[in-house]
């Protein structure tokens, strides 16, 4: 039974580290720019079917068309920012909502249109990979993406303390107003927040593919997971979020083990309720 | 003003579509509805499905079509049951369908069907399994293939029959497993299976349903680990069978026989996912791969016409699905149709009940006798049955029941690091 | 101003009255013209959907809670009905009342607790609740037989809520859409209407109005509930098959909202625009665009909502209402209703206020004892007390900083004290909350950056704070326009906030308080940012409304406005009080000299 416990932690453990990863973006874009992106998940297929696809047609393996995939992400989520989110800025939050649902809709169904609904999946010579020690089983490339989880926001939180844009996109997202009056160009600042998040989604799903696969509504699975962890871990804090992707990846193996894996999902949202209503600002997010 | 002018663009805009929705001007075709789930997360099979179908159509319309008609495809997306049931109210009402064909999904086929029949419009099951839906008593329905109860009781007899002898094993004391995403199609097969293998006395060490739209098996997978069970029933969706067959491996699950029973355990996406890592799991599904000695008359000629014309034009070889999309509308085309004389209801249900194809007559291998309407299975082809296959060599090959099968089952199956080394300890 | 005219028939022929009635008639009528099931079936949908909407709008229009998770009570009637029908043979009209109790029940267990949240974050809480009920139903298949949905068995009779013809479920749907639309017409004039709203607008500035937010959202939830709820069992008897993925859907959650978003959010006829547009189209597109090619006709509809929501925020309703007024007096009868409502005859301010000044004779009427309060390491209030006597007027002075918005936030009941005591007309109201009942002890405030309701005219605004005291619309009505004239701003009455400048904005925000009729008034910076006419003007209105013995705790920088006024000044710094006294006195001070006024004051 030890050895079993071990492993739903171990379990846990990883996929909340993918968890994390995937939430990340969102975490930067909901804590500091307070919009609720719905077309979140449609972000993370997008950039699941780009590694795909530069793997299929030219064998560039996602570890490495990561390095591609974030910069062409990055200049995408401004380009959504520009487009979409701008003009609604000052709306009513359920406006922001609405028009990222409307662009999951779009983004989706143009994902349906041009690959079809066929699911597609990838083997590289570490899909299946795993370490053995001591009785207990480790997924490689969920390891990777746990540790790129990590370094990630390490990258993150040194930018934002150490650059100049970075303090500006954490100033915003204390004082809107203050932080234009001290010079802050407000627009320029968003749009590369909100494209350093699409970066980060970039990132995640190059590092999922491996072990996953992608059809065009993958994304609303994973966009409501998204939202559990970064509330759960602190709307605006990064390793909260990741914290918050551990938490609920643990929770998930233990109570599909002992309860059911019918009910696992329902019980992180059980606790995703929980937590709005008693600690709103998460377990490491600041009022 | 620029929003007054806007509003009637708008408005001209809607106009212009609700007229061109109308059912266009009808040539001198047979309209019959096709009601798929063509986009959403079932879309890549129900398209597939459907796919087959159309080789039917264009191999009767070749001939000149029926009654010296062409069959024409009326095309209705089913997204979800609501839709299902919305859309063939519109097939039946404004293109005045008199013949559904459909629908892949259990839960859109039980659900539209009863409008059908409300309507007193035939409708023509292929693919669907769940049991409930011809236990209505139903008139008008006719379903061609096998139910969930008979993949389910499948399972447990080759259980029985086969694995225990094979392995061994006691087979009141054979530990099995069970598990089903929760959907219609996997509740019902997934449960009728375990309450069958609990009738035949064996022991049923975990029966665990999941969301079909999980990310992630691994509970799944350890709960088999723990509880070790010898033998797995599974029914699963494409995504999810997948995602737990990789699991398996990463969580190390091993255990001596595998069964899937049909959707997602039976694609050629299995193999192609996996390579060598797809073998040695069995399936159940309706028969294909079967022993062509079972097939009389020109059957194995048309079936063969069919695999290839499909593999013209949709670029690979049919599975089950579309091979049961094309039964299914082959037999309405060639036998039923021409019978009925035309496509009033009352006609075709009358020239459906008195089909009685024997055993071999279909390209499926089975034949085809309708059940009437105070049969507890009202509408079920009685004569359907699901064959249960095994992968090897990374194409699925019947192996049971005799009569069909082509190769001898393998068993146990290789533990994963007997896969990792290559080797293989089958008993003889 | 008449309202509702003694004879029927002249009431009955204003276009704003007939026009509406003639458009329900054709919808009465429409059911009847298809003759065709597949057309009927757009119309009851359209119907069913109007009627769900507009539920959905009371909480998420008119009460701007973003629930995401209304599926949850569609579902619980879906299902509540449909299983004691199964099991019980129970007519699904009864059953439909067991849903009903059921989704308040659950409504109010969840309501409570969650509508403390802000507004991202309720919506994401609506939609886990939804998602939750939606795994139970599949997980537990004792019960619901999960995945395989339940189907119900076609018997046709009225008292099994089962029809042959799809016409008796439109009358049915249109019944119910036209209930709530009453309703919600009922509810936008009445008194709870214009508390949802300005609660919508500014939770803070409706809770200093006397406005019960917690009971009002959950009123509106509730209302909400019974009727999604009922619709829910009306789905389950028209289509006769549910199961947990099409009853407990995110899809249905945000369809609501998005017709009623489309429509006109917090309008009362919005949602029914929004559904009626919005289905015919879906299914258009569906049949038009599905059958070519997967998945274009979602683009197509998302395209539509994100237009929508970027050009026209205001949705349908904001396009029609440009030219609706015009159109109304187009139309027979059009003329009447241009009459101008009559101005009101100020009177009742001065009477009604001085007898309830001569009411209280108590020496300390309000009087703060030792407050403290710390914000983590910063001491924000020590040790201040003070007293305010009856029917003066009490300067709160002080550097930024000082502390003077957070002893006006500890006294109103918005932040609660470390230590101290505050007391009111002998009673001791310290950390009253929440902020309503300060309201209702008869102490109203001003915020120092104003709150106006956007959503609302001045006149509406002001009538949020005259139904602190009254019930009827009417009489709240008379108030605020008394009020607006006594403070100047009955010619723009009509106007939206916005088109206010910042001195008018300022004088609403102290009218609004003044509606409330307290017996001590807490002004909080109105005269800052005003200009030196606009500051005389404000100065003359504090001394009409002292002298109409009203008691005035105000915080003010501008001196002119604090010499001129007080009767008596606190001056804090630094959160400690440092001196008191009469103007004159302070302006001595030397302390307050050093800490505040500077060397140029005195000379």
């Amino acid at each position: 039974m030890d050895i079993t416990i071990l492993q739903l932690v171990i379990n846990g453990l990883l996929l909340g580290g993918m968890y994390g990863l995937i939430s990340i973006g969102l975490t930067l874009i909901f804590g500091v720019l307070e919009i609720v992106n719905f077309a979140h998940g449609e972000f993370l297929m997008l950039s699941m079917y780009a590694a795909f696809w530069l793997f299929q047609l030219y064998g560039i393996d996602p570890y490495l068309s990561m390095l591609i995939i974030i910069p062409v992400f990055f200049l995408l989520g401004i380009a959504v920012q520009r487009i979409t989110i701008q003009p609604i800025l000052n709306a009513p939050p359920l406006n922001q909502i609405f028009m990222t649902v409307g662009l999951s809709m779009v983004l989706q169904n143009a994902a349906l249109f041009i690959w079809t609904a066929d699911y597609r999946t990838m083997k590289t010579s570490y899909s299946a990979l795993t370490l053995k020690t001591a009785g207990l089983i480790i997924s490689f490339p969920r390891l990777v993406a746990f540790l790129l989880a990590m370094a990630l926001i390490a990258a993150l939180l040194i930018f934002l303390k150490k650059t100049y844009t970075g303090k500006a996109i954490r100033a915003l997202a204390q004082e809107r107003k203050a932080a234009m009056l001290m010079g802050i160009n407000v627009y320029r600042t968003y749009q590369i927040a909100f494209g350093i998040g699409i970066a980060c989604v970039g990132a995640a799903g190059a590092m999922l593919i491996p072990v996953y696969f992608v059809f065009p509504s993958v994304g609303s699975l994973f966009v409501l997971i998204a939202f559990v962890v970064v509330i759960l871990g602190g709307y605006n804090s990064l390793v909260g979020s990741l914290a918050g992707g551990l938490i609920i990846g643990v929770v998930e193996s233990f109570s599909g083990f002992f309860v059911s894996p019918h009910l696992k999902e329902a019980i992180y949202f059980v606790i995703f309720i929980l937590i709005l209503l008693f600690k709103p600002t998460g377990l490491f997010g600041r009022a | 003003m620029r929003k007054g002018r806007m509003g009637v663009w708008v408005a001209l805009l809607f106009a212009l579509m609700m007229f061109a929705s109308s059912p266009a001007m009808a040539a001198e075709t047979i309209r019959i509805g096709a009601l798929f789930p063509f986009t959403g997360s079932l879309a890549m099979l129900g398209n597939e499905t459907f796919n087959g179908a159309i080789i039917a159509q264009d191999m009767v319309n070749e001939k000149g079509g029926i009654w010296g008609k062409k069959v024409e495809w009326v095309k209705a997306d089913g997204v979800d049951p609501k839709k299902a049931i919305t859309e063939c109210e519109r097939l039946i009402a404004v293109e005045k369908i008199k013949l559904v064909f459909g629908t892949y999904s259990s839960s859109l086929a039980y659900a539209a069907s009863e409008i059908a029949e409300r309507n007193k419009v035939i409708y023509w099951e292929q693919g669907a399994i769940a049991d409930n839906i011809t236990a209505r008593g139903f008139k008008y329905l006719f379903r061609s293939i096998a139910r969930a109860g008979d993949f389910g009781n499948l399972a447990v007899n080759f259980t029985n029959e086969v694995v225990a002898p094979k392995l061994k094993l006691d087979p009141k004391k054979i530990k099995v497993g069970i598990m089903f995403e929760d959907s219609l199609y996997g509740t019902t097969v997934g449960t009728m299976a375990a309450k069958k293998a609990k009738e035949m006395g064996m022991d049923v060490v975990a029966s665990e349903s999941y969301s079909h739209k999980t990310v992630d098996l691994s509970s799944v997978a350890m709960i088999f680990k723990s509880k070790r069970p010898d033998v797995i029933i599974a029914t699963s969706y494409m995504e999810d069978s997948i995602l737990f067959w990789r699991q398996a491996k990463e969580m190390d699950l091993n255990v001596k026989a595998f069964i899937g029973t049909g959707a997602g355990h039976g694609m050629p996406e299995w193999a192609k996912t996996f390579g060598d890592e797809a073998n040695y799991i069995f399936n159940i599904d309706p028969p294909i791969g079967i022993n062509p000695k079972v097939f009389k008359g020109n059957t194995l000629a048309v079936l063969n016409d069919f695999r290839e014309r499909f593999n013209k034009k949709f670029g690979h070889y049919p599975a089950t699905h579309a091979t049961a999309g094309f039964m299914s509308a082959h037999l309405l085309f060639e036998v039923v149709l021409p019978k009925a004389g035309s496509v009033d209801p009352e006609a075709v249900r009358k020239a459906a009940l008195e089909i009685d194809i024997p055993d071999g007559g279909t390209v499926f291998g089975f034949g085809v006798k309708f059940a009437p309407p105070d049969n507890p299975s009202a509408g079920q082809n009685l004569r359907a049955i699901p064959v249960l296959m095994q992968w090897q060599e990374q194409k699925p090959w019947v192996v049971y029941p005799a009569t069909f099968a082509v190769r001898e089952p393998l068993m146990p199956l290789p533990t994963w690091e007997e896969r990792s080394k290559g080797i293989t300890k089958f008993v003889k | 101003m008449k309202f509702i005219s003694a004879n029927f028939s002249e009431t009955l022929f204003q276009p704003k009255i007939y026009f509406p009635l003639i458009l329900i008639l054709l919808m009465a009528v429409l059911p009847l013209i298809p003759q065709n099931p597949f057309y009927e079936d757009i119309i009851v949908s359209s119907f069913f959907y109007g009627a769900m909407a507009l539920a959905w709008n009371l909480v998420g229009g008119f009460a701007g809670q973003i629930s995401l998770g209304h599926t949850a009570f569609f579902g619980i009637g879906a299902y509540t009905s449909t299983l004691l029908y199964l099991h019980y043979a129970l007519s699904p009209w009864l059953g439909m009342l067991a849903g009903v109790a059921l989704s308040v029940l659950v409504a109010i267990g969840i309501g409570i607790p969650c509508f403390r949240l802000k507004s991202h974050f309720f919506a994401l809480a609506t939609i886990a609740i939804g998602e939750v009920l939606r795994f139970l139903a599949a997980y537990w298949r004792g019960l619901t037989q999960g995945g395989v949905g339940l189907l119900i068995p076609f018997k046709p009779g009225i008292e099994n809520f089962m029809f042959k013809s799809k016409i008796p479920y439109a009358y049915i749907a249109l019944v119910l859409m036209l209930v709530m639309l009453l309703i919600c017409y009922w509810i936008r004039n009445s008194r709870f209407g214009f508390h949802l709203i300005s609660l919508r607008e500014d939770q803070d500035a409706a809770e200093s109005l006397g406005v019960k937010t917690s009971r009002a959202k959950l009123m509106a939830l509730i209302i909400s509930v019974v009727f999604t709820s009922i619709s829910g069992t009306f789905y389950a008897q028209y289509i006769l098959f549910i199961d947990p993925f099409t009853v407990f859907s995110l899809g249905i959650s945000i369809e609501l909202a998005l017709f009623a978003i489309i429509g006109g959010l917090g309008t009362v006829a919005g949602p029914i625009l929004g559904a009626f547009m919005l289905t015919p189209l879906d299914v258009f597109l569906r049949a038009w665009l599905g059958g070519v090619s997967a998945g274009l006709n979602f683009i197509v509809y998302g395209l539509v909502l994100m237009v929508a929501v970027k050009y026209f925020p205001l949705g349908i309703s904001g396009w029609v209402r440009t030219w609706y007024g015009p159109f109304l007096q187009k139309l027979p009868g059009g003329r009447r209703a241009l009459k101008t409502e009559a101005a009101a005859v100020p009177s009742a301010v001065t009477a009604k206020s001085l007898e309830a000044a001569q009411a209280q004779q108590k020496a300390s009427f309000f009087e703060v004892r030792s407050l403290s309060k710390r914000f983590g390491g910063l001491v924000a209030v020590r040790d201040v007390s003070f007293q305010v006597p009856k029917g003066k007027i009490i300067g709160l002075i002080g550097p930024n900083g000082a502390g003077k918005t957070t002893i006006f936030n500890l006294v109103t009941g918005f932040i609660s004290p470390d230590s101290g005591e505050v007391l009111f007309q002998g009673q001791t109201i310290t950390a009253l909350n929440p902020p309503h009942q300060i309201c209702l002890k008869r102490i109203g405030r001003t915020f120092q950056v104003v709150k106006p309701f956007r959503g609302m005219t001045v006149l509406e605004n002001t009538m949020v704070g005259a139904f602190a005291r009254l019930q009827n619309a009417q009489e709240a009505r008379r108030l605020a326009l008394e009020i607006l004239d006594f403070i100047g701003l009955s010619k723009d009455h009509g106007l939206p906030t916005s088109s206010l400048t910042i001195a008018d904005r300022k004088r609403l925000e102290l009218g609004r308080a003044l509606a409330t009729r307290p017996d001590l008034l807490l002004l909080d910076e109105v005269v800052a940012g005003l200009n030196p006419r606009e500051t005389e003007e404000i100065i003359g209105m504090i001394k009409k409304i002292s002298d109409q013995g009203i008691t005035i705790l105000m915080i003010a920088h501008v001196m002119k406005a604090v010499m001129a006024l007080s009767h008596r000044v606190v001056v804090l710094h630094h959160g400690d009080k440092i001196a008191e006294g009469t103007p004159l006195e302070i302006s001595r001070d030397k302390r307050v000299i050093e800490a505040y006024l500077g060397e140029e004051y005195l000379a």
